[in-house]
C-alpha cells in the first residue's frame, strides 16, 4: 500500500471511515522514510515508538470514536524540523554544538501537535541553527532535492520540505526567519505557510532571529496548512510575543472581492525569466476567475537583504551566546564555518562604535519596510509575486557564498521583517523543477492567505504532479 | 560604492575573542574576506533618506504583558542536569574562569 501519499485531509477522512488503519498509514510512511531517505537525508531521526503508538491510538479509536472530533490531527504522522525540543527525543538544529543532546521540556507547538492526536514521525535536517537556504550549512549533510537529487532543497527548512514532497510524511512543520519555510516549500513544489509573527508560540523552539522566527506548516495541500495551523496557533504564556487575539480558522472558500496588487519590484531582472513569466500566468489564472489586479510598488527588495542580514545576525549572536557546553551540548569549538560567520558579524555591528552605523540604521530602514507595507495594504488585500529568484540550485552552489541564504532570500525578507503572514503554493514548473507563488498578506490575516492560495490550488493541478521517487 | 570598509585579521580576532569563538590564525583571513564582503553589502542602506523615521523596536504593537505570578513546578534537578556527563554533588561543572590558566 502507498497510504504515506495521502495528504492530511484524506488521510483524515479515511481514518474515520475507517478505511485504513493509523497502524497501516504510519507503517507505509515509516517504510518510505527507510526507502528514501539514504538517498534524501530529509530525516535525523526517526520516532523508535511510531508504530506502537499507532496500535495504542487505533485500539482507543475503537473504544472511543467520538475522539476523531475532538482531536483534529489524530494518527497523522508528521515530520517536525529539528530545532523543535521534543521531550526524550534526541533535538539538534542540525548543529554539532547540540549532538547528543535530548530535550528535557516539549517544545509548544508540538505539545500541540501531540495534544491534538498527530504522531511526531521524525526530526528533519535543516541548516544548522537554521541558518541558510540550503539545507547544506547542515553539520550532518545535506539533504537532497527529491525532484532531481543533484539539486538543493532549500532551507532552512529543507528536510520538511523535502520529506513532504517526497511523501514521506503526511505534512511537516518548519520554521521561519526569513524564507525557511517558503523557500523551499517552492523549490520543493510543496505549500509552505509562514504566519504572522506571534501567531505560533516560539517556546521550544532553538533560537535564530528572535524579533521575526515563526513556525509553521509545510503541507501537500492549503486545507491541510489551514488544519495545522489551527491546532498549533495561539497566545501562549511562554511566549510573551504570541498574538493575544484568538485565532479564528475558517473553513477555506474562495472570496473574489479580494484586491490583489502584483508586486513590479519583485519580478527581478536577475531573477530566472522564465520563473517569473510563470508566475505572472498563474496571476492570469486568478485575473480570469474576476479578481481586481493592480500593478503595486514596493521598496527595491535589495534593501530589505541588507537590513535583515543585520537584523538577523545581530540577533544571532546574541542568541548563540548561551551554548557554553556546559549545562547541554558541546563545546563552542565545535560551532561550523557558517555559524561563526554569522555570530561574528553579529557581535561586530553590535559592537560598540559599530552600532549606530549598522544595527541602529537597519531597524530604521526596517520601520521603512513595515510603513511601506501599511501604504500599500491602503490599496489591496494581498501581495502576488515569486517566492525565489530561481529554482533549485545545485549542490554545492553555496560553496564560497558568505550570504548565499541572505541573498536566496531577497523576495521573502521585506514582508518577514514586517511580521506579516505569506504562503507559497505551486504554480508551475521549469526544467522539471517547481516554481512557487508568494501571497503576502495583512499582518494576522492569515485567512485571506489561505482563500486566495486555496482558490488558485482548486483551479490548477500543480499540486497533483508529484516528485519521482 | 565605498569600499573603504574591512575588516581586518586583527580585528577579526579581536571578534572571535569578544564571540568566545575559536578561529585560527589559518581562518582569519578567509573571514577578514567574507566579513568585509558582507559588511560592505550593508552601504546600500546609506542611499536610503532615514533622516526623519524612527528607530523601530518592535512590530507587534503589544505593550507590557504581564502574567500572574503564580508558582508552578519547575524541571526536578535529576532531569535537569542529564544534559551534561560533568556533574558533582549535584552541580554543573563549569570551566575554570579564575585563577591561572
Amino acid at each position: 500500500m502507498t497510504l504515506n501519499k495521502l495528504n492530511v485531509t484524506q488521510a483524515k477522512k479515511q481514518i474515520a471511515s475507517r478505511d485504513i488503519t493509523i497502524s497501516d498509514l504510519v507503517h507505509d510512511v515509516l517504510r518510505a522514510i527507510d526507502r528514501n531517505n539514504k538517498n534524501l537525508n530529509a530525516f535525523l531521526s526517526v520516532n523508535s515508538s511510531a508504530l506502537s503508538e499507532a496500535e495504542k491510538l487505533d485500539q482507543q479509536l475503537f473504544n472511543h470514536p467520538a475522539i476523531l472530533e475532538e482531536k483534529p490531527l489524530y494518527g497523522i504522522p508528521i515530520a517536525v524540523k529539528d530545532n523543535f525540543l521534543t521531550k526524550g527525543i534526541p533535538t539538534t538544529a542540525s548543529a554539532k554544538v547540540l549532538e547528543g543532546y535530548i530535550p528535557q521540556y516539549e517544545s509548544t507547538v508540538t505539545s500541540k501537535l501531540k495534544k491534538a492526536g498527530a504522531i511526531i514521525i521524525g526530526k528533519t535536517n535543516m541548516d544548522a541553527w537554521a541558518h541558510g537556504s540550503s539545507t547544506e550549512a547542515s553539520d550532518f549533510g545535506s539533504t537532497k532535492n527529491p525532484w532531481d537529487i543533484t539539486k538543493l532543497p532549500g532551507g532552512s527548512s529543507g528536510g520538511s520540505a523535502a520529506a513532504v514532497a517526497a511523501d514521506m510524511c503526511l505534512a511537516a512543520i518548519g520554521s521561519e526567519t526569513a524564507g525557511s519555510i517558503r523557500q523551499p516549500a517552492a523549490w520543493c513544489g510543496v505549500v509552505g505557510m509562514k504566519p504572522s509573527y506571534g501567531r505560533v508560540s516560539r517556546y521550544g523552539v532553538i533560537a535564530m532571529a528572535s524579533s521575526t522566527d515563526s513556525p509553521g506548516p509545510i503541507t501537500k495541500m492549503v486545507e491541510d496548512a489551514r488544519l495545522i495551523l489551527s491546532v498549533i496557533a495561539g497566545e501562549d504564556e511562554n511566549d510573551a510575543t504570541t498574538i493575544t487575539k484568538k485565532y479564528k480558522s475558517d473553513p477555506i472558500k474562495p472570496n473574489k472581492s479580494l484586491k490583489l496588487g502584483i508586486v513590479k519590484e519583485y519580478f527581478m531582472k536577475e531573477s530566472d525569466q522564465e520563473l517569473n513569466s510563470i508566475v505572472e500566468k498563474a496571476i492570469g489564472v486568478l485575473e480570469e476567475q474576476g479578481y481586481k489586479v493592480q500593478e503595486v510598488s514596493l521598496l527595491d527588495p535589495k534593501y530589505a537583504i541588507a537590513v535583515y542580514t543585520i537584523v538577523q545576525r545581530a540577533e544571532v549572536s546574541s542568541n548563540l551566546a548561551r551554548y557554553d557546553g556546559v549545562r547541554y551540548g558541546n563545546y563552542r569549538d565545535t560551532f561550523g564555518e557558517e555559524a561563526k560567520r554569522r555570530v561574528m558579524t553579529g557581535t561586530h555591528v553590535l559592537s560598540s562604535g559599530y552600532y549606530d552605523a549598522y544595527y541602529k540604521k537597519a531597524q530604521q530602514a526596517r520601520k521603512l519596510i513595515v510603513n511601506n507595507y501599511i501604504d500599500v495594504f491602503k490599496k489591496v488585500d494581498l501581495l502576488l509575486s515569486p517566492v525565489t529568484p530561481t529554482t533549485a540550485l545545485p549542490i554545492g552552489a553555496t560553496e564560497g557564498q558568505a550570504m548565499f541564504g541572505e541573498m536566496q532570500d531577497v523576495l521573502v525578507e521585506a514582508s518577514s521583517l514586517a511580521g506579516l503572514p505569506g504562503i507559497t503554493v505551486p504554480c508551475g514548473f521549469v526544467k522539471g523543477l517547481p516554481v512557487g507563488m508568494q501571497i503576502t498578506g495583512k499582518f494576522e490575516d492569515e485567512q485571506s492567505v489561505m482563500q486566495l492560495a486555496s482558490h488558485y490550488e482548486s483551479l490548477t493541478n500543480w499540486n497533483k504532479t508529484k516528485a519521482n521517487e | 560604492m565605498d569600499m573603504a570598509t574591512t575588516i581586518s585579521p586583527e580585528e577579526v580576532k579581536h571578534i572571535a575573542k569578544l564571540a568566545n569563538l575559536k578561529v585560527s590564525n589559518e581562518e582569519l583571513g578567509k573571514y577578514s574576506n567574507e566579513l568585509s564582503e558582507t559588511i560592505n553589502y550593508m552601504d546600500i542602506l546609506n542611499k536610503l533618506d532615514l533622516s526623519d523615521v524612527k528607530i523601530l523596536t518592535q512590530i507587534t504593537g503589544q505593550k507590557n504583558r504581564f502574567r500572574e505570578d503564580k508558582v508552578k513546578n519547575s524541571l526536578p534537578r535529576e532531569e535537569v542536569l542529564t544534559g551534561t556527563k560533568n556533574t558533582y554533588n549535584g552541580y554543573f561543572v563549569v570551566p575554570n574562569v579564575l585563577g591561572d590558566k
